[in-house]
């Protein structure tokens, strides 16, 4: 299955074996596999050159101290998906720097569906942004706004996944959207937001 | 890269106060932290410093921090540092905050809001309750766990070994975002009935705010940590 264009992506891996696997199912899907690094040295001095759009890393390689992002790390653009592989459970801290996480156990069509999904929703979100100038109502999606309103009203994350038939991390990925598109980051101001906005009453909130 | 010998040129002992404060008058409450009392004529730094009792090298320092953005201090200006005096001058900058610029903040918001006379304008008030109580609590932490700790530690009084520097690190929750959201906020979300001037005005004072609390957060991690992280080692 094709995506309607040939997203560039590049894969930092310490296990051949699983980079390998996932480089065959990427090109079979349609990307291009740029690169494959296992370390994120490395992968950071060919960024620059390869330019990926989407850049799959596995967690257990991230800077323990936290001291960089992942992303500043890398030297990604914001455009650019960053998407955690994972083989198996994992802690929400460890994830929160990714916009996508996958595991080694999804089927390889949905893997592709996402990847396509997400980064046609980036690429609609920067029309939209090009246009929010004009367009004095928010631009956040339908989904965005559904997510928004539950927040405000309260709602946990995995709450609101299990209403919504979606997976935890969706949600998370929904709401980093919605702080990237308004800016807002705390729950208090993002309930604000809704109610300033009319996606939700005060009376609901408190 | 801005290098000593420019810093120096700029903030310097022999360079006069009133030069210093025309070269960037956002250092006019970094005076005052310091102690250092307007009216002081033709006065330098180094005049100036003695009078305080401040080093002129952490006054440079201090300089360097409010004025160029992204500065970051070299192994050499962190480990020439004396954690009392630093200790000193961030335990003012949370009085500056909680009793100074917050509260008149915190009257502008008022008004600014009263102008709007709606009831989601409120909730800009609650809001900022809430923040006031968190940046009250951060600072409190700070001023009765962390700096003791540190002025404990640089006097070479032991400690019960209970407490470090890491922890502090570890939890050193970012106070800025709350005040983020409320600059977007205000910036782009309140409706346009407000007063556009009130608005203007409180926008000005949080961005101002901002700007000092990221620099007081980056002094926090980036010169108190290591300078105590060193006095832990050699206290081993």
């Amino acid at each position: 299955m094709k995506g309607s264009a040939r997203y560039r992506i590049a894969i930092v891996e310490p296990s051949e074996i699983v980079a390998e696997g996932l480089r065959h199912l990427l090109v079979t899907h349609g990307f291009d596999v740029v690169s494959i690094h296992d370390r994120v040295s490395a992968a950071a001095e060919r960024m620059s050159r390869t330019t990926p759009q989407i850049v799959f890393v596995n967690p257990s390689l991230l800077d323990p101290e936290q001291r960089h992002t992942l992303r500043s790390a890398l030297d990604l653009p914001q455009e650019a998906l960053l998407v955690a592989l994972v083989y198996g459970g994992f802690p929400d801290r460890l994830t929160a720097q990714f916009d996508e996480v996958v595991s080694v156990f999804e089927e390889p069509g949905a893997i592709a569906r996402r990847l396509n999904a997400a980064m046609q929703s980036r690429e609609s979100d920067e029309t939209a942004s090009a246009h929010a100038a004009t367009d004095p109502r928010n631009d956040l999606s339908e989904r965005e706004r559904e997510i928004l309103v539950a927040v405000a009203r309260g709602y946990m994350n995995k709450e609101i996944a299990d209403r919504h038939n979606i997976s935890i991390h969706t949600v998370i990925t929904h709401r980093k959207n919605i702080t990237r598109k308004t800016g807002i980051k705390t729950v208090a101001g993002l309930t604000i937001y809704a109610i300033m906005n009319g996606l939700v009453d005060m009376n609901d909130v408190e | 890269m801005n290098t000593l010998s420019q810093t120096s040129g700029l903030f310097g002992e022999h360079v006069k106060l009133a030069g210093v404060v025309d070269t960037n008058y956002m250092l006019l409450p970094v005076l005052e932290r310091l102690g250092i009392g307007l009216g002081f004529g033709e006065e330098s730094v180094g005049e100036a410093c003695r009078r305080a009792g401040v080093r002129p090298s952490f006054f440079v320092l201090l300089c360097a921090i409010h004025t160029f953005d992204d500065y970051v201090p070299d192994a050499a200006q962190i480990e020439n540092a004396d954690p009392l005096e630093l200790i000193a001058y961030l335990r003012n900058s949370h009085e500056y905050y909680s009793r100074r610029q917050v509260p008149r903040l915190r009257e502008k918001l008022d008004r600014l809001v009263a102008s709007c006379r709606s009831a989601h304008s409120e909730l800009l008030s609650r809001f900022f309750d809430n923040y006031q109580r968190e940046l009250d609590s951060h600072f409190l932490y700070e001023d009765e766990k962390v700096f003791p700790y540190v002025e404990d530690i640089a006097q070479g009084r032991p400690s019960d070994g209970e407490y470090s520097i890491e922890r502090f690190e570890q939890n050193h929750e970012n106070i800025d975002e709350k005040l983020d959201d409320l600059k977007n906020i205000i910036l782009k979300y309140l409706p346009d009935v407000c007063d556009e001037t009130l608005r203007t005005d409180a926008l000005f004072d949080i961005y101002r705010l901002r700007d000092d609390l990221e620099r007081h957060t980056m002094m926090e991690n980036k010169i108190l940590v290591p300078l105590v992280e060193k006095l832990e080692e050699a206290g081993r």
